[in-house]
């Protein structure tokens, strides 16, 4: 059952065969397929159970319950925003659903440079079958695609460039678009959805409102938890609980994953805990068109440009080197008004003019496969803190999509392009695309987002270069295992939930396999 | 020679009597700086105080303004874009918290260093128009001062069904109840299949001990 740590009588000492901290992709996998082969699992959740009817599709209420930090997330010097989410079901609640599997250029080359015997291509094609089926994933049908995807489709069919209608876990929608304000339809196929009712009646414990703090080890082992309860709302610490467990899983992101190993000392002899961090940043263009796009309304991020997206070329010699132009991956990204204005840069008139042309706004994203890498570290007992700075050839590939956007929207019929810099660039159409200089991203006010976190505790076989091995098993302490993005040995291109999934059930199977 | 005897107190030398009272009129000055706010007497904030609270709305007035008179700004009324703030604090962690009271500090006081004799919101709506761009074009960190408090005003503003209409946004497909209080998670629903799922409140887990 799902208990609510901040109404419970505390303090409070719990026992389980496994205690997994974070309930999202990774997390909830893991936590099912543990509970399912008859362990005793108890799963840890700082944020809510937040079920369909409590999704109210409004911004001010479901962005502090959804985002770490109310969405104000950033890295320490404020450059990038950073959303990550909360609640049972983690990001699954409130992303656009989409699934891709992980090139396999990328998986080629984590198999020679990290080893990967348990976790080679061909696993990963059959964990990617077993989820899909899962998951239900499906391409998005056409009488699904709304006028903003339909519009990027016209802007590559318009250049030549190539690009495709993507693939959705998502069941029964009615394309009211509220997807990143959590699903008032129960039509999102994650976590809560798919993997939490089963695992419920097999026996699962779910403890909401409930932080990890610390994980206990002692003789080289995993002994259990520190958890505190926290306050739904402030996040106040209401008191503590203690997890006896045999094994812990940890799944609490790719930040919250590094924070919590550091906290905990948790013992790391290749020096890589929290030191390799990336996000998948990202710039975003406005396009205005003559007619209503209505942008915000049916399903959102349905086709992508893949124009300037070449894994092969971009890991032929090691992503460092990869030529300008293979990291980049474009699709529509748009918000609802209150995110939309703090979106656009300015204020007063200069604002006001972009935000009365919302209903004919377009918005492209230009996300980029990035190599610079951040590091993660915990702040105090709860916090934790982000260092990422893009370096020079990630922020010329930034520039660069930013570039292609802008051929896009105008390619698809944009009267008029708001490029974000501050004070907003506004091209007419005879404008000529603006200078490379003019969109560095330091000096032009140019904002950076992110919302897929990775690469903070990179897998690998060999202990001397790697602190988790290709089934998610700690090198360096026994009964520890990590199930989320934090494992990936670089980032990945492509968004992450659908592959998150897959090391769930990855690390799930091994940790039942594993002797007591 | 003083011959063993104890000194006279020194006389109060000219300069350090005009040292002391350079630092008393300051003190006056920032005293004066920090009293006399009058515009919400009856303000019952969750996060901010009453004084910060007329910053975020001197603040509105100017960067919501489309004529940057101070006079018309768009949907809500500045006050309600203050208790939106308010409520949106709640949630922020508390060194993100104390970061924010900083803020209004930095820009209700920080007149001073582009001197200007009055604090932010004693200005008038143009002056303050002033000051914030040039915040905004100044050094990283006054820079993010402006971001954050526009980021506040536009969180504030655009949560509003009375910011909408302007802009084409229908609004959300699911109405609240006429009863339904601020600040409210949900609203009531059908009971759903996941009710099953969670335990009475104050249920102790399996194999609780204390």
């Amino acid at each position: 059952m799902i208990h609510d740590a901040a109404g419970l009588k505390l303090p409070l000492a719990l026992s389980a065969d496994l205690c997994v901290i974070g309930s999202g992709a990774g997390g909830g996998m893991v936590a099912a397929i543990a509970v399912q082969a008859g362990l005793d699992v108890i799963l840890l959740e700082s944020g809510s159970f937040i079920p369909p009817e409590q999704m109210t599709q409004r911004e001010e209420r479901m962005i502090p319950r959804l985002l770490w930090d109310a969405g104000a997330r950033t890295n320490r010097d404020r450059s990038v925003q950073i959303h990550q989410g909360r609640g049972v079901g983690g990001s699954t609640l409130h992303n656009f659903n989409l699934c891709k599997r992980i090139p396999t250029p990328i998986l080629e080359e984590w198999r020679r440079e990290r080893g990967m015997r348990y976790l080679g291509p061909d696993r990963w094609e059959s964990l990617y079958a077993n989820v899909e089926k899962r998951l239900r994933v499906e391409l998005i049908p056409p009488e699904w695609r709304n006028v903003h995807n339909s519009l990027l489709e016209a802007g590559c069919r318009e250049l030549g460039w190539s690009g495709g209608w993507l693939r959705h876990n998502r069941s029964g929608c009615n394309g009211s678009g509220y997807c990143e304000l959590g699903c008032a339809y129960d039509a999102k196929n994650n976590v809560p959805k798919i993997l939490l009712p089963d695992a419920i009646d097999a026996g699962l414990t779910v403890l909401t409102h409930c932080q990890a703090i610390r994980i206990e080890h002692r003789d080289g082992r995993a002994k259990g938890v520190e958890a505190v309860a926290v306050h739904p709302v402030s996040g106040d610490v209401l008191g503590p609980l203690r997890i006896e467990a045999g094994a812990v899983c940890v799944s609490a992101s790719a930040t919250g994953t590094a924070a919590l190993l550091w906290r905990s000392e948790v013992p790391d002899r290749s020096g890589t805990t929290g030191e390799s961090l990336r996000i998948h940043p990202a710039l975003v263009v406005a396009g205005e068109f003559s007619e209503t796009v209505r942008a915000w309304r049916g399903v959102p991020q349905s086709y992508e440009c893949t124009e300037l997206l070449d894994f092969e070329a971009a890991h032929r010699t090691g992503g460092g080197d990869a030529p300008p132009g293979t990291r980049t991956w474009i699709v529509p990204a748009f918000a609802h008004p209150m995110a939309t204005a703090t979106m656009i840069p300015g204020h007063g008139a200069e604002h006001r003019r972009i935000m009365k042309r919302y209903d004919n706004l377009a918005v492209l994203t230009a996300m980029i496969h990035d190599h610079s890498t951040g590091r993660v570290r915990p702040r105090g007992d709860l916090g934790l803190r982000i260092d990422y700075h893009a370096d020079s050839t990630d922020r010329k590939e930034l520039v660069l999509g930013l570039l292609a956007c802008i051929r896009l929207l105008r390619a698809s019929g944009a009267i008029r392009v708001f490029v974000p810099t501050d004070p907003p660039l506004v091209l007419e159409p005879n404008d000529s695309p603006p200078a490379l200089e003019a969109l560095e991203l330091d000096r032009s006010g140019l904002r950076l987002a992110a919302v897929h976190p990775m690469g903070s505790v990179p897998m690998g076989d060999d202990p001397a270069s790697a602190a988790i091995d290709s089934r998610g098993k700690h090198h360096h302490l026994d009964r520890l295992w990590v199930a989320d993005g934090s494992l990936f040995p670089s980032s990945i291109g492509v968004p992450p939930q659908l592959s998150i999934y897959a090391l769930g059930l990855h690390v799930g199977r091994a940790i039942v396999d594993s002797p007591a | 020679m003083n011959h063993g005897l104890p000194s006279p107190p020194s006389k109060p030398s000219r300069r350090r009597f005009l040292a002391a009272l350079g630092v008393a009129g300051i003190a006056l000055g920032l005293g004066v700086r920090m009293v006399g706010y009058r515009r919400f007497m009856r303000w019952k904030g969750s996060v901010l105080r009453g004084w910060e609270a007329e910053v975020v709305a001197a603040a509105a007035e100017v960067l919501l303004d489309e004529r940057g008179t101070g006079a018309a700004p768009v949907g809500p009324s500045p006050e309600k874009i203050a208790r939106n703030v308010d409520r949106y604090l709640l949630w922020l962690p508390p060194h993100l918290v104390r970061e924010i009271h900083g803020l209004m500090v930095l820009l209700e006081q920080g007149t001073l260093l582009h001197l200007r004799a009055r604090r932010f919101t004693r200005l008038s709506p143009p002056a303050r128009s002033e000051h914030l761009e040039r915040l905004r074009s100044g050094g990283r960190g006054w820079r993010l001062l402006y971001l954050g408090i526009r980021d506040l005003c536009m969180i504030g503003c655009y949560q509003e069904r009375g910011a909408w209409e302007a802009i084409g946004y229908h609004g959300p497909l699911i109405e609240p109840p006429a009863d339904a209080q601020p600040g409210t998670y949900g609203w009531a629903q059908p009971p759903s299949h996941y009710d099953r799922l969670v335990a009475p409140e104050g249920d102790d887990p399996p194999r609780a001990t204390r």
